[in-house]
């Protein structure tokens, strides 16, 4: 039955050309679709490696660039808003925070290895407002931060790159011309949910660029959750420490919106190029049903003399649809053969198991497809009358 | 080529053949829909109308790099302000240079906390740019000078400081914790318009970052924008800048300056910001613009052909009999394609309504999907160009669709295709 | 072999309704060859499909082989038929996108044949019509004779009891005309296969053994 099938599409392929062209062309489209929504479906399932619920964020600049006494100021102000009764906790940081756009990069040395990482200056507190899982050692205390040489923490991803199998603590880390040592590692930092992870290097703020002239500063307010954060009161308290003639207040945010705002742009692709899927897909399916449908009409003389000569009409409904699959398959073929390639010269973004993921989806869902284009002409062979359809004159 | 057969094909259409007919207009309509929407986002980004409006006699500077003498670190960012009022005061070829930088202001009010922008600009700004003023006019060059503390401020704003009232001239209030004089009152600004886009706008010379300004070891952030004028050349101003740039070079030991090229505003929208290279140009987004489109419409195409070739097979009787009633070759290919251009006219002409009402409901989303959101205004406008370019895909759809089937269908031999021998 | 009784088949359109079939009586004799006769729109082709159990009668008993064809299933109907009719059409009906030799397996693809057996089996009829050495051409490169007799092997690959004729010569013409006849004969008298043919044409019907007569749906002598 199936080689039946195949020797009647292989002899009608040209008459099939439009239909094929269409299925391999969809079958693209869904393979490329599906490894882009994947990949950013991988990434944006990753986290951020931050919980930013209850978070606010200020963003102050100075007029002048920021001295180490200022420290003592900033640690000032962190007491005294956390005595308000919705306040947590407070952090001060650097270039640190998610879903911001400011980052800071340098050249980070461990060993023989070398890489371009993110650097991020934070105080002992920002664990505590962000509460990122650590997976190994601890994270840094004031005591550490005193040290001669400053501790550091680094993510698994770094972790891996530099350390291999060996475990990245206590070993050493230069930024240039400081050196660190690793007191901790991160499960994860990224910057933004559809963002591929980058490496990424922890330090205290006090050890940092923070203080090599340098106006930014930025707070991170862990509110108790549920309550609201009162911002008039929040900047009156800050205006107690850093009056408005030396600092700017660039910006006050809630993080959940931020993690909206940061998110919006990919979330709106993602979402488009559903859509335009969505509709080229629909477009195809109605297609089919019509172009299938045609010809089953055009075909019912066949039908009726397989009818005649012992076939229910079930089985010629059946045949139908397998020869819409195995030309379905003619169609993918050569797709199939372009897309092994990507695992074999290692193109794909992600995880090559993903890959395969990918590859299996777009070739069920375009099963789907065909089957449900299939489903209502097939439906219709059941209703031929052979008399009616052999009736010579 | 009459309308009278067109629309009764139309109608039979309808009536028999309901699902081909569905699917022909679903196809052309979300296609023309989908390529439309695509040419009114880029149309409104490169095109914002506004202040921004004269596009062709706009100009901009929008990029600086510091590089290191010595190594390859480069930062990169805006103008710096003492070389944009350098080049302002030196740059003859054109009567109007603009600068101006931006700043986010949260305003708390009535328990709510707006998120504000602010425009610190030179006076110039008001000649280059084309604002509506509903009230009053910008700040005059001494008025800048002096440091006076006045300030424009958007409809919209005045609504949120002077609620309810309609005259707000002379009036005061706390602007970033200044406590400026309101001189004019503008049309709100869409935030598509990059250079112009704002809530309040003020003499830079408020701008508290200027004491720290003077050293260049930073970039800084501010734009320049030209008003080029009927005989200036941009050859001769482009010379005129690089001119200027080197002799602020002559003087830097450590750090070197280099401007980006100067753009119009497809540049200033497309252009990579983290670099001052050469910008491709239009011709490149547009290519590419183009085959975006062109390959969304590849599968609604094919369908389309199949589509009519199967409804061609349907009237292969009626053509063979015109056939043999003396019907020329072109004529049947005229009478084919005609009639389902109609229906393909039609499509096209529901697809661009359905991009304009998306448009309409959507604007935010579509034309400013980055940013914080809260109380940003945007609008958009229709110029011809989405219009031109629907027509485009309503033709080229119509060619791709119809065109290949119809001269397979006017080959038919008459006599085969009467005895039903389609081969 | 094929018994009709009573046999009454009326046609429902809308609002017309025709009646095909009044009151056929017939009995066809294993091994006989007979003719169907009469003008257009008499019912001979309704008489063929009842007999070939593609249409059911309304009123009336059919019995085929002895077994009375009462309240099958389309599955059983369809067993049957393949089991033990073959049929031949005016215009050929073969397959056009499939080979001389794909077209003649078909009725043993509903059977439960090896594909090797399929194969010998078709090459057999094949020999058998003589035209073993058209095996991989296409219908569209075969004469009109040449046609049918693909269709004569088709019907007989999966050696049926009853061979069921509707107008087997009307696009051919008279040369090969006879020549199909003459092919229906010697299967008729090689393996005793029942032939049922409906004909237009007096010369030919007056070959076979007998002439059924219909006029406006009815027997007549």
């Amino acid at each position: 039955m199936i080689k039946h099938s195949l020797k009647l599409i292989w002899n009608q392929r040209k008459k099939n050309t439009y239909l094929i062209i269409e299925l391999f062309l969809i079958f693209v489209l869904l393979f490329l679709n599906g490894t882009y929504l994947i990949e950013k479906g991988s990434y944006y399932l990753e986290g951020v490696g931050a919980n930013v619920e209850d978070v606010t964020y200020i963003r102050l600049e100075k007029k002048t660039p920021i001295t180490p006494n200022d420290l003592a100021t900033f640690n000032a102000l962190k007491n005294e808003l956390r005595e308000m009764k919705t306040i947590e906790n407070v952090s001060l940081n650097y270039r640190s925070t998610p879903y911001t756009y400011s980052m800071q990069r340098d050249k980070v040395k461990a060993g023989k290895h070398q890489l371009n990482c993110r650097i991020q200056s934070v105080d002992d507190d920002y664990q505590k407002i962000f509460q990122s899982p650590i997976t190994a050692g601890d994270w840094f205390t004031a005591k550490d931060t005193n040290n001669r040489i400053a501790p550091a923490l680094i993510t698994e991803k770094t972790a891996n790159y530099l350390f291999a199998n060996e475990s990245p603590l206590n070993k050493r880390i230069t930024i240039g011309r400081d050196e660190f040592r690793i007191v901790g590692v991160l499960e994860k930092s990224k910057r933004n949910n559809y963002e591929k992870e980058q490496h990424a290097i922890i330090i205290p703020i006090s050890r940092s660029n923070w203080l090599k002239e340098n106006n930014l500063s930025e707070l991170a307010i862990r509110s108790y959750s549920g309550q609201a954060l009162n911002i008039q009161e929040v900047i009156s308290h800050l205006r107690n420490y850093l009056p408005a003639k030396q600092y700017d207040i660039r910006q006050i945010s809630e993080m959940t919106q931020m993690k909206t705002n940061a998110n919006r742009f990919t979330k709106s692709d993602i979402l488009m190029s559903l859509g335009i899927m969505l509709f080229l897909i629909i477009n195809m399916v109605l297609g089919m049903i019509g172009i299938i449908g045609y010809r089953v009409k055009l075909r019912r003389e066949e039908m009726a003399v397989r009818m005649a000569m012992g076939a229910t009409a079930k089985k010629v409904s059946q045949q139908i649809r397998v020869e819409m699959y195995l030309l379905c398959l003619l169609s993918i073929i050569p797709a199939l053969l372009m897309a092994i390639q990507i695992p074999l010269l290692d193109l794909f973004p992600v995880d090559d198991s993903l890959f395969y993921i990918a590859l299996g989806s777009a070739i069920l869902f375009i099963y789907l497809l065909v089957a449900i284009a299939v489903w209502y002409p097939a439906r219709s062979i059941l209703r031929i009358e052979p008399a009616l359809a052999l009736k010579e004159e | 080529m009459q309308l009278h057969p067109i629309i009764n094909y139309i109608r039979e259409q309808f009536r028999h053949h309901r699902f081909f007919t569905f699917l022909h207009l679903f196809g052309t309509t979300i296609t023309v829909m989908i390529a439309t929407m695509i040419i009114m986002d880029l149309d409104n980004h490169v095109h914002p109308g506004g202040p921004e409006e004269n596009t062709a006699q706009l100009r901009y500077i929008t990029v600086m790099n510091l590089k290191q003498t010595h190594s390859n670190n480069t930062k990169t960012g805006g103008v710096t302000l003492p070389i944009a009022q350098k080049i302002a005061q030196r740059v003859h070829e054109v009567d109007h240079v603009a600068f101006s930088t931006t700043k986010n202001w949260t305003l708390p009010k009535d328990y709510s906390v707006y998120g504000l922008a602010l425009r610190y600009t030179n006076s110039k700004f008001w000649n280059v740019f084309s604002f509506e003023f509903i009230e009053g006019n910008g700040y005059t060059q001494q008025e800048v000078e002096s440091g006076e503390k006045k300030a424009v401020i958007s409809k919209k704003l005045r609504d949120i400081l002077f609620p309810g009232q309609k005259q707000v001239i002379g009036k005061t209030a706390s602007i970033n914790d200044e406590s400026c004089t309101i001189i004019g009152v503008v049309e709100n600004v869409s935030a598509t318009c990059n250079q112009t886009h704002a809530d309040a706008w003020l003499p830079f010379t408020l701008h508290d970052r200027q004491a720290t300004s003077g050293m260049v070891n930073e970039p800084g952030t501010y734009s320049l924008s030209f008003l080029l004028s009927a005989n200036s050349s941009e050859n001769i101003l482009q010379q005129e800048v690089n001119n200027l740039q080197a002799e602020i070079n002559q003087t830097k030991k450590e750090w070197k300056i280099q401007l980006a090229p100067i753009g119009d505003s497809w540049s200033a929208h497309f252009r990579d910001p983290r670099g001052v290279g050469n910008y491709e140009g239009k011709f490149n987004e547009l290519l590419t613009l183009f085959s975006r489109i062109l390959l969304i419409m590849l599968i609604p195409a094919i369908n389309l052909i199949s589509l009519n070739i199967t409804r061609m097979h349907e009237r292969s009787e009626e053509i063979a009999i015109r056939k043999t009633y003396g019907a020329s070759n072109t004529r049947l290919l005229n009478q084919l394609l005609v009639e389902q251009g109609g229906l393909t006219i039609v499509g096209g002409i529901l697809g661009f309504l359905f991009a304009i009402v998306t448009f309409l409901f959507y604007k935010n989303e579509i034309l400013f999907s980055t940013g914080s959101f809260e109380h940003i205004e945007v609008s958009f406008r229709i110029s011809f160009l989405p219009i031109i370019g629907s027509l485009l895909v309503v033709f080229l759809l119509n060619i791709m669709g119809g065109f290949i089937p119809a001269l397979k269908i006017i080959k038919i031999q008459p006599a085969k295709a009467l005895k039903g021998d389609l081969s | 072999m094929i018994q009709l009784t009573n046999i009454q088949k009326v046609y429902q359109t809308r609002s017309i309704e025709t009646l095909a079939l009044d009151n056929v009586n017939l009995e066809v004799k294993a091994g006989e060859f007979i003719s169907i006769m009469g003008p257009s729109g008499c019912g001979k082709s309704t008489l063929l499909n009842i007999m070939g159990l593609l249409d059911k009668p309304n009123e009336g008993v059919l019995k085929l082989d002895g077994e009375a064809i009462n309240g099958h299933s389309d599955k059983q109907l369809a067993r049957i038929r393949n089991e033990k009719l073959g049929f031949i059409f005016q215009s050929f009906h073969l397959i056009n996108s499939l080979s001389v030799l794909d077209n003649v397996e078909i009725p043993l693809l509903y059977r439960k044949v090896s594909a090797k057996k399929r194969r010998a089996r078709a090459k057999e009829v094949l020999e058998q019509v003589g035209l073993s050495h058209r095996m991989q051409h296409y219908p569209r490169e075969l004469s009109g004779g040449q046609a049918q007799r693909v269709a004569i092997a088709r019907a007989l690959a999966g050696n049926p009891q009853v061979l069921l004729a509707d107008e087997p010569t009307g696009n051919l013409d008279s040369k090969m005309g006879s020549e199909i006849l003459e092919l229906l004969h010697s299967i008729n008298r090689e393996s005793n296969t029942t032939i049922v043919m409906v004909t237009h044409d007096k010369l030919m019907a007056e070959k076979t053994e007998r002439i059924i007569h219909l006029f406006d749906g009815r027997k007549v002598n």
